[in-house]
């Protein structure tokens, strides 16, 4: 996977010659993970890429370019109907990572990631109720709240879009918000790594390190861990980056952690998952699930806001499990007292 | 009557030199190889299937009679392309014959373009399972009937926070 999309964010990426059982092997997973285009435009010229698997990536290529086209105008509608109710949004990952890729489609995504301060949330979920478009609203940003927002907000850049205006989070901030976000889900997706490679070539010499390294430092090195990841897994050029950026040396887990999660083809993201609660009344299949959410080493370290040291993982990721066991319970208790009959009688009452 | 394209309700993008065209009221997405675009850009409802062939060999270099042409605009017209139905001519010795001089003229492709098999576990996602996933990962596959409404597809709207089968 690594070697099919090394660069691949590139206007002119190296070629990739894959011999025919090499494609077919890694096709699904290129496939699965949003990556098929990325892969095609370096296969292209490959004699691989006239079998089968090639025109699956071919397919993955035209379908992401059409759909790019769809999301932008629906884009372009949803942020119009915000600002005609005074919300003012700024996007984040999605469009505004995909238009550091060279071509439309190379980097597909599926919903709008906008963020709004609290004070507009309300305002926000009534213009987006009963829309058509899928909006995934952020109230403040949890991976950038080591800044307050009024500083995301003047940092924030608009950009033209569909005869209106988007506004994006700043250069260094959304290469923070895109590090922490992939490293929060356990850099699943090959995907994020490129999207890293793509911002940091694409944002040019004016590019503010002091503030990208600024706020939490524990996070701070989890980021510039990402960075490396990225230079050393998919080739990003970190050319101009600080030498707290570059001579991170990363713990030997990690790559391993990355690569194994990539090899993963029954691997399920948060959210494709049934929900564990389901199990209460269909309990077939409830360890096979539990050995599903059992925390890679990333998430499980960001959860329990390790280091990205040398030491083992497991204790970091049995922590992480006790966490998530116990924010479970919680929750299922207070769904329960919700729906709980007693409850709605001595309310009523 | 000439040939018209169809151009209400398409969303065009040219990508590496294909054509790729979206129909907004049917779902559906297809693929144009660069003779058959061209074809389809040149059939303005004024010009006769001689004229259309006579400015795609102009423009592409590639020559086109009038079988080439006619599995151009059978294929645009089945793929509800064209606005216009052209009168077709009729093969003269046979449709095998017709599409075998078709196929000399390169670029006559038209692909539908779908989701690749590999990146769906399954045909279609049935409403249960669709409803069970989390906002961020509908699937957008078709959603299986009976069970789910026709032409519905498991896509998130608004600012659910579970996917739900509903027309794309």
């Amino acid at each position: 996977m690594a070697a099919a999309l090394a660069a691949s964010w590139r206007v002119t990426p190296p070629a990739w010659e894959p011999s025919r059982p090499e494609l077919g092997a890694v096709n699904p997973l290129l496939l699965r993970s949003g990556a098929g285009a990325l892969a095609w435009r370096r296969l292209r010229a490959a004699a691989a890429a006239r079998s089968p698997a090639g025109f699956e990536l071919q397919q993955a290529y035209r379908l992401h370019a059409i759909q790019a086209l769809l999301h932008e105008r629906q884009l372009a509608r949803v942020l119009k109907r915000l600002r005609g109710a005074g919300v003012e949004a700024l996007l984040g990952k999605g469009w505004a990572v995909a238009r550091h890729y060279p071509e439309a489609g190379l980097r597909p995504y599926g919903d709008f990631d906008l963020y709004v301060e609290s004070a507009q949330r309300e305002a926000a979920r009534a213009v987006l109720e009963g829309e058509d478009a899928s909006v995934d609203l952020h109230t403040g940003c949890a991976e950038l709240n080591d800044r307050p927002w009024s500083l995301l907000n003047e940092r924030a850049r608009s950009l033209p879009l569909g005869g209106g205006q988007v506004r994006v989070f700043g250069a260094e901030d959304h290469l923070r918000l895109l590090a922490l976000h992939m490293l929060r889900h356990g850099a699943w997706r090959p995907l994020w790594l490129c999207d890293l490679g793509a911002v940091l070539e694409t944002s040019g010499r004016g590019f503010d390190w002091g503030h990208f390294l600024s706020g939490d430092q524990r996070r701070t090195d989890w980021v510039c861990c990402a960075l490396v990841l990225a230079r050393e897994l998919v080739g990003a050029d970190l050319d101009g980056a600080p030498e707290q950026v570059t001579r991170r040396a990363l713990p030997a887990w990690l790559h391993r952690a990355v690569l194994r999660q990539w090899a993963d083809a029954g691997f399920e993201a948060q959210g494709r998952r049934r929900p564990m609660v389901s199990y209460a009344q269909r309990p077939a299949g409830v360890l096979r699930a539990l050995r599903a959410r059992w925390p890679n080493a990333i998430e499980a370290t960001v959860g329990v806001r390790g280091p990205f040291n040398g030491l083992p993982r497991l204790p970091f990721q049995l922590a992480e499990c006790v966490s998530r066991t116990a924010r479970f319970t919680l929750g299922l208790r207070r769904a329960l007292a919700r729906a709980s009959p007693l409850t709605a009688f001595a309310r009523a009452r | 009557m000439n040939p018209r394209a169809r151009r209400k309700g398409l969303l065009v993008q040219e990508v590496a030199g294909e054509t790729l065209l979206y129909d907004l009221d049917r779902h559906c997405a297809h693929c144009l190889g660069p003779v058959l675009a061209e074809v389809w850009r040149r059939c303005n409802g004024r010009r006769s299937p001689g004229q259309i062939a006579r400015a795609v060999e102009r423009r592409t270099g590639q020559p086109m009679d009038e079988h080439a042409l006619a599995v151009a605009l059978r294929r645009l017209a089945r793929a509800r392309l064209l606005e216009a139905a052209p009168v077709l001519l009729e093969p003269a010795r046979g449709r095998r014959e017709l599409l075998k001089k078709a196929a000399a003229v390169a670029g006559l492709t038209l692909v539908s373009v779908s989701a690749p098999r590999a990146s769906a576990a399954a045909s279609c996602t049935t409403l249960a399972a669709c409803q069970a996933l989390g906002n961020k990962f509908c699937t957008n596959q078709p959603c299986c009937t009976p069970g789910a409404p026709a032409g519905t597809f498991c896509n998130k709207k608004g600012s659910a926070t579970f996917c739900n089968c509903s027309p794309p």
